[in-house]
């Protein structure tokens, strides 16, 4: 595919990724029952392209029902400082903080109550600046129609199977690829294949109301500065949510446009329209806005003729290896000109200019050069299986000058496995996520 | 362990650091930038503080080596805080 032709499907790729729903069963956690009977598990189909509080909202609050009355609250603000973050940052070196090994492992935290300690201690500590945001964010309720015991709760999610805990600012699709990668690699290397892929559906979430785990990013709930006062504080939560969307969205926007320029012209109405789009999964509203923000989607001839312009700075990608944090780091479009293939073309243009006739002109030959420099041809397109080799050079080989996955990695994209050999431009253009990064989930078994 | 060079500018009325370029490990995570300007301006955690690169807040988990590769320039990363909303 060339630089300039923009494929017409890229939206009708884009509707169809967004019409995907997973059907998934909801329980309580044990961990979080009060009630002598324990709710009956909800199933429900969720999209691909929310977030688990958004598509859950509902269902959060019903089960809530159930838990003990404390649950829910007081963990709220118990955030932001890494636990062994201590006072030895006074130099101009800070030192590492062992934050990353800590969230790199995998704790079951449902059942960890060590954690589960440390948290109470925390909320103790932080109890009276709590007690000051509850009553703020109370009297900004009591203005509003909505009862306090309507309040969504602090909660978050986990993979029943795994009992890893599940990152609430991912979309959901991204969520279910890193689990069903687990599943897949458990499957391929058993001795006896069951027939597991059957009982991977419906995917099967917990709920808990406490303990909340240090693990996963907790929520940055900002008080209420003096701006803000006017602003429900009913659902925190969403709008925790859509400040993060709205920043990663913002992110992305910097990196294909190498400046905050389009990022900060979009209309605060424009904000609400594709958030709304989230909320509702309606992809038409989404690309009522998202068509003139995000690089090469319009097939229009306003874009062609800015086709230069439509190649991203760099393509914004983020890859998540084993439930971490994701990477992320910059990627072109295209890979430098190969030195080998641009001393042959040249040496082929000299032949020619050798052998042709005569009346070859120097101009000529420099033009018809340049332009072969400057063709796809010459600058090749990073490929997907190029990214990963990179970032992940020990989960990928090359065999035979093709680039490949080892045998205990898997990796998918929006629930597929584009072959390797995809340019990476292509995949983000009709299979990013509605913040414009292109999710790679890769699960290794090593 | 590698480190990268952080510029702590401030926004609007935020207080000015007397020192204000750090060295962070790229291994850090984008909160424990949060933390440190926390603890540099000596404010507690029910005071609203915003921190951005260009104009967006990052995500609380990106390291500051991805940040830094992707939104460096000329080798440092300038870090904005705010004592209020500053880029929506």
């Amino acid at each position: 595919m060339s630089q300039t032709s923009i494929p017409a499907s890229t939206t009708t790729l884009q509707a169809a990724n967004w019409s995907g729903y997973i059907p998934i069963l909801l329980s309580l956690a044990p961990s979080s029952l009060s009630s002598p009977v324990a709710p009956r598990p909800l199933h429900r189909m969720i999209s691909r392209m929310t977030y688990l509080h958004i598509a859950l909202n509902e269902e959060v609050m019903q089960l809530f029902e159930f838990a003990p009355a404390t649950a829910g609250q007081k963990e709220l603000l118990v955030r932001e400082e890494p636990p062994d973050d201590d006072d030895n940052h006074k130099d101009e070196s800070i030192c590492d903080s062992g934050e990353a090994s800590a969230s790199d492992g995998a704790v079951a935290a449902a059942s960890d109550d060590k954690s589960n300690d440390a948290i109470r201690d925390k909320s103790g500590q932080n109890e009276t600046d709590q007690k000051d945001i509850e009553q703020k964010a109370d009297t900004a309720e009591s203005t509003g129609a909505q009862p306090i015991s309507k309040k969504y709760p602090t909660c978050w999610f986990e993979d029943e199977e795994s009992g890893q805990p599940l990152r609430w600012h991912l979309f959901i699709g991204v969520l279910y690829d890193a689990m069903k990668g687990r599943a897949v690699l458990k499957q391929s290397h058993s001795f006896c294949p069951s027939d597991e892929s059957a009982t991977l559906l419906p995917w099967r979430i917990r709920v808990h109301f406490t303990s909340y785990p240090p693990t996963i990013l907790p929520f940055e709930i900002q008080p209420p500065s003096k701006k803000d006062t006017t602003v429900e504080h009913t659902n925190q939560i969403s709008t925790t949510i859509s400040r993060t969307f709205r920043n990663s969205l913002k992110q992305a926007l910097f990196m294909q446009y190498t400046s905050s320029k389009v990022a900060n012209s979009i209309t605060k109405s424009s904000h609400e329209k594709m958030w709304n789009a989230i909320l509702t999964t309606n992809y038409t509203l989404y690309h009522e806005v998202n068509g003139s923000l995000q690089m090469g989607t319009l097939s229009s001839e306003a874009d062609k003729q800015v086709a230069g312009a439509a190649v991203p700075e760099l393509i914004p990608v983020r890859v998540l290896v084993n439930g971490n944090s994701p990477m992320q780091r910059p990627c072109r479009a295209f890979r430098d000109a190969d030195e080998n293939i641009m001393l042959q073309t040249i040496k082929q243009q000299c032949e020619t200019e050798e052998n042709g006739e005569e009346t070859t002109e120097d101009e000529k030959t420099l033009d018809n050069l340049v332009e072969r420099l400057t063709t796809c041809s010459i600058r090749p397109q990073t490929s997907l299986g190029n990214v990963l080799l990179s970032w992940l050079p020990q989960y990928f080989d090359v065999v035979d000058e093709t680039i490949v996955a080892k045998s205990f990695v898997y990796y998918s994209i929006q629930g597929i496995q584009p072959n390797l050999s995809c340019s990476i431009l292509d995949l983000w253009r009709s299979l990013c996520h509605p913040d414009h990064f292109l999710y790679v989930v890769v699960i290794t078994n090593d | 362990m590698a480190k990268i060079k952080i510029h702590f500018v401030p926004v609007g009325n935020a207080p000015l650091l007397k020192k204000s370029k750090f060295l962070m490990s790229t291994t850090d995570k984008f909160t424990s930038a949060t933390s440190f300007v926390r603890k540099l301006l000596k404010i507690d955690t029910d005071v609203p503080l915003f921190l951005y690169i260009h104009s967006f807040e990052p995500s609380g988990d990106q390291s500051m080596g991805d940040l830094m590769d992707c939104f460096g320039v000329r080798g440092e990363l300038v870090v904005h805080y705010s004592l209020m909303e500053a880029w929506g």
